[in-house]
């Protein structure tokens, strides 16, 4: 997936299409390697260059493949995990809101037919 | 086509995914299941389906049919803020009579009495506490060694008792002691006003002492134990261990020397990063620690395959999160964050702290996590900014690196240990033990029990 | 104190009437419409050989049948000439008949619902029995049909049995889907301190697998909210698993949902078919050989009892069952339709037994005996 530059002997550099991973999946994939890289990143309109470098060191060709199925890995887990938050958020909210609210008098209306002739 | 409900996911191994549900459930799945869950790939006429449809993964309808129930099993899950703050911690002395080489307490020589809490302040302690909402309370009594100061204890436990007529809470009274001072006369008190013991013991006589930096502690332990159990019931006691890097080979030894002494359960508790033990190599120590987790419930299975129940606690609370329905009062894995929520310390020095830990860094005049003094009014210690600014915090829902973990429900947060350990308490999960740690001792659990029901059925047990 | 009396047929009575044996040799009879003596409007017993009334309304009592009548026995007489025992003093198998209607329609349904409307004519009926069943009857089952249907009036009979009996132990068989209205589960709640167990079904934790057996789409769903209703009012509850060809496979996933999703249960059990009625019908889609599903019966009980829930095997007898199961089964089956194959008379383990249901008109070629 991708193309890793490699800039100097403890940099290398790729780019991201925005397209398909946002801002925000982005963030967090980098999240996970910023312990061992100093990261940064640059936009230029849907294409973020992202360049990282050793923090200790130089990179050597076992790290560039570490990294390389680490953050295959990661931007397609956490694109699918963007996918289920974008499409869950709501219901999060709904479950904290009905698990916390103190009274029971909202909205009780059935869901179904059937129960509301019984009384 | 199918609707998501909330869920995480991780690749527990090379083979497997493990996808987690709102409120806990899980499914160990072939690997990349997730992803095809929500790219609509499941088929209707799969068993994968109904598993997903029946425990809350995905959805006939936008908002599920039995959103309610799984409202109730949320709540649920999160019923110990139910009761707010009902751990209370009563530091009455730092003297004791111990030198443990991982001391958190940053104890004090035995003799000074300077250290010991006051009257008054033991008053308003009290007061504050009975101002808890909850019904059911625990009175923890540290140090120190806080029967260097029994008389304090005395006089804690008949006031509350006294008030107590008027609140009518259930009270459970914990003395944390490592039992070698205690006289017949207190274990009489003890026995008296139905308080527990909680005793430290590491393991073999000479583990124990070298932990303790004391030559005659286990012989002195192990009496006391005795000498209690007489008096105040075999099953009062219960004793827990810390791996120091000693401990840390000695797996069966730690658990044999347990049975000898006639304990059927054990708490295998990591070392800390506060206090006296706060210059060990963490790195090393953590990687340690977790093969000697392994090695050590590796072992005390075996025994209970052979018929011999042996528990060992800090498994089962991580157990009890997996496998049910309900919540656990461990203050260390809870989020919202188990200090304040669930735990209270007040100190000797006549402040107020909202941890254990809080109240070590604070020896080393880092008052970050005292939140007020006994005689501040209840709101303003437990509803303060500064309590405000914690609870932005404390919650591992909204934490990077926690917002989207697998095993968010069964971890929690701690700013404490975060601040303790990284210096802020927001915590950097890339570098954090508590992150590694629990991930680890979680997943091995998990493929524990999914290749070896009969793993599982002895969890069960333990749970039960 | 069993009695050699020979209880006869009733002619020529123009109301339907309860028929309370007191003794050897005397009766009330009690009209279901008036509540009154039919026989004696001074109330007082008669004997039951001949009796006239005012208006000269013959009751002729004939001989009908040998069996030993319990005093307190209550029967119930009609002018069609139907008569059958209503109540057996001392036994645990006594039920109070609701309605022969129902909302559900079970594929396996062994009491296939009728369409009439029954209400009055058993709340009539119902009404006498609790008035007149002894004060210490331990134990008593409300049954249908579905008894919800019946709405608020069935608290108001349950009232009335704990009224007459304070100390009894009511279990109420519904399919649970009336009580996704709170407001009705709430009606239950007064019982919370007595010993009411509401025994539902639930045949899979997968939604459509379990509308598919009741009969009815969206019974799972009203099921599931209706048992969560009845729990936050603290209404004990039994959930009951009709084991058949449908959902045999997902057993040990149902007992794990159970204890996830109904931990506050009180009690679980694992039933095997009755084939009668709709089973018969259905047969094709209903009837499987308990061999065929014994390994996954074995896992889903353990999974369940495993986790401290009460847990029983109802209907299967010990042939058909692991041994490993033995301990969890029960003599689940009514004495009056409570029989026993050949195989069975020389078999060790019959005494323990639960037998068979002599109703069944499809039974196990795998009944064997122990020796």
């Amino acid at each position: 997936m991708f193309s890793f530059l490699q800039v100097d002997t403890s940099t290398v550099s790729f780019n991201v299409d925005l397209k398909v991973f946002n801002e925000g999946i982005l963030s967090k994939v980098l999240y996970w390697i910023s312990d061992k890289y100093i990261i940064s990143w640059k936009n230029e309109s849907d294409i973020a260059t992202i360049t990282i470098e050793c923090k200790i060191g130089s990179i050597s060709k076992n790290d560039i493949d570490i990294l390389k199925e680490r953050l295959s890995q990661d931007f397609i887990d956490f694109k699918t995990r963007e996918i289920i938050n974008q499409e869950t958020k709501t219901i999060r909210e709904l479950l904290l809101v009905k698990a916390f609210s103190a009274t029971d008098d909202f909205d009780e209306k059935c869901l179904f037919p059937m129960t509301e002739e019984l009384l | 086509m199918y609707h998501l409900l909330p869920f995480r996911f991780e690749p527990l191994n090379d083979h497997y995914d493990i996808l987690v549900n709102e409120v806990g459930d899980y499914l160990i799945e072939p690997l990349g299941t997730a992803h095809q869950i929500a790219n609509r790939e499941i088929n209707e006429n799969e068993e994968l389906f109904k598993d997903l449809t029946a425990n809350f993964f995905i959805s006939e309808t936008k908002t599920p049919a039995l959103i309610d129930n799984l409202a109730s099993r949320y709540r649920t899950k999160k019923s110990f803020l139910d009761s707010f703050t009902s751990l209370h911690i009563f530091v009455l002395t730092l003297r004791c009579n111990q030198n443990c080489i991982y001391c958190q307490a940053s104890s004090r020589d035995k003799n000074a009495k300077q250290s010991d809490i006051s009257s008054t302040d033991l008053d308003l302690a009290i007061n504050l506490m009975f101002m808890s909402p909850s019904t059911a309370i625990t009175m923890e009594f540290q140090g120190g060694e806080p029967t260097l100061a029994f008389e304090k204890l005395k006089y804690a436990v008949e006031k509350t008792e006294i008030l107590n007529k008027e609140f009518e809470k259930h009270i459970t009274y914990v003395l944390c002691t490592n039992c070698i001072n205690l006289t017949s006369l207190q274990l009489s008190f003890l026995k008296e006003h139905n308080i527990l013991i909680s005793t430290s013991l590491d393991g073999p006589e000479f583990l124990h002492n070298q932990n303790r930096g004391k030559t005659d502690g286990y012989q002195n332990t192990i009496k006391g134990i005795q000498n209690a159990r007489d008096i105040i019931g075999h099953d009062r006691i219960s004793a827990l261990m810390t791996t120091s890097n000693e401990s840390l080979n000695f797996s069966k030894e730690i658990i044999d020397a347990y049975l000898q002494n006639g304990f059927s359960e054990i708490f295998l508790r990591a070392l800390n990063p506060y206090g006296l033990a706060k210059d060990n190599i963490w790195d090393d120590y953590n990687t340690c620690f977790l093969s000697f987790y392994f090695k050590t419930l590796d072992y005390i299975l075996e025994l209970n395959f052979k018929g011999i129940r042996f528990v060992e606690n800090f498994t089962t609370l991580f157990l009890k999160k997996i496998l049910t329905p309900f919540c656990i009062g461990f203050v260390d894995l809870q989020s919202p964050a188990g200090i304040i929520n669930s735990v209270v310390v007040y100190n000797y020095d006549g402040y107020v702290y909202a941890s254990d830990e809080s109240r070590m860094i604070a020896e080393n005049n880092d008052y970050s996590f005292q939140i007020g003094h006994l005689s501040d009014s209840y709101n303003d210690i437990f509803f303060s900014s500064k309590v405000g600014e914690i609870a932005q915090v404390w919650s591992n829902e909204s934490l990077a690196g926690c917002s989207d973990c697998a095993f968010q429900a069964y971890c929690g947060a701690d700013p404490v240990r975060n601040y303790s350990t990284q210096g802020d308490p927001y915590g950097y999960r890339p570098k954090s033990f508590f992150c590694k740690r629990n991930k680890a001792i979680i997943k091995h659990l998990l493929l524990l029990m999914d290749e070896h029901p009969e793993v599982l059925k002895v969890f069960k047990s333990w749970i039960k | 104190m069993p009695t050699n009396i020979i209880l006869s047929k009733i002619h020529n009575i123009k109301n339907e009437c309860l028929v309370h044996v007191l003794n050897s040799e005397t009766c009330y009879v009690y009209s279901l419409e008036t509540k009154k003596n039919l026989i004696d409007s001074n109330n007082n017993a008669q004997p039951f050989s001949f009796y006239q009334n005012s208006d000269s309304q013959y009751i002729v009592l004939q001989d009908f049948s040998r069996n030993e009548i319990t005093p307190g026995s209550l029967f119930f007489a009609s002018p069609k000439g139907f008569f059958r025992k209503v109540f057996e003093p001392k036994s645990s198998d006594n039920v109070l008949f609701i309605t022969g209607q129902c909302n559900n329609y079970c594929i396996m349904c062994s009491q296939p619902p009728i369409l009439k409307n029954d209400f009055s004519f058993y709340e009539k009926l119902n009404s006498l029995i609790i008035q007149l069943m002894p004060e210490d009857t331990l134990e008593i089952g409300i049954t249908g049909g579905e008894p919800t249907l019946l709405r608020a009036k069935l608290v108001d009979t349950i009232r009335d049995i704990y009224k007459r009996c304070p100390n009894i132990n009511i279990h109420m068989l519904s399919n649970g889907r009336a009580f996704a209205n709170k407001k009705y589960a709430s009606l239950f709640g007064e019982f919370n301190q007595k010993s009411l167990l509401m025994g539902i079904p639930l045949h899979s934790d997968f939604h459509s697998t379990h509308d598919f057996i009741a009969g009815q789409i969206g019974s799972y769903y009203q099921t599931m909210i209706g048992l969560y209703n009845l729990a936050f009012f603290e209404v004990a509850i039994e959930i009951r698993i009709v084991i058949n060809k449908q959902n045999f496979e997902r057993l040990p996933q149902l007992s794990s949902y159970i204890f996830r999703n109904l931990p506050f249960v009180k009690h679980v059990a694992f039933m095997g078919l009755e084939t009668t009625g709709l089973t018969i019908k259905n047969k094709k889609s209903v009837w499987v050989d308990p061999i065929e599903y014994v390994s996954y019966l074995e896992k889903a009980v353990y999974e369940i009892s495993e986790w401290g829930i009460e847990t029983s095997i109802y209907n299967i007898p010990l042939c058909l069952l692991k041994p490993t199961l033995y301990r969890f089964s029960k003599k689940s089956i009514s004495d009056w339709k409570l029989s026993f194959a050949e195989q069975c008379q020389c078999c060790l383990l019959s005494e323990e037994c639960c037998g068979v249901f002599s109703t069944s008109k499809i039974q196990s070629n795998n009944i064997k005996t122990f020796q």
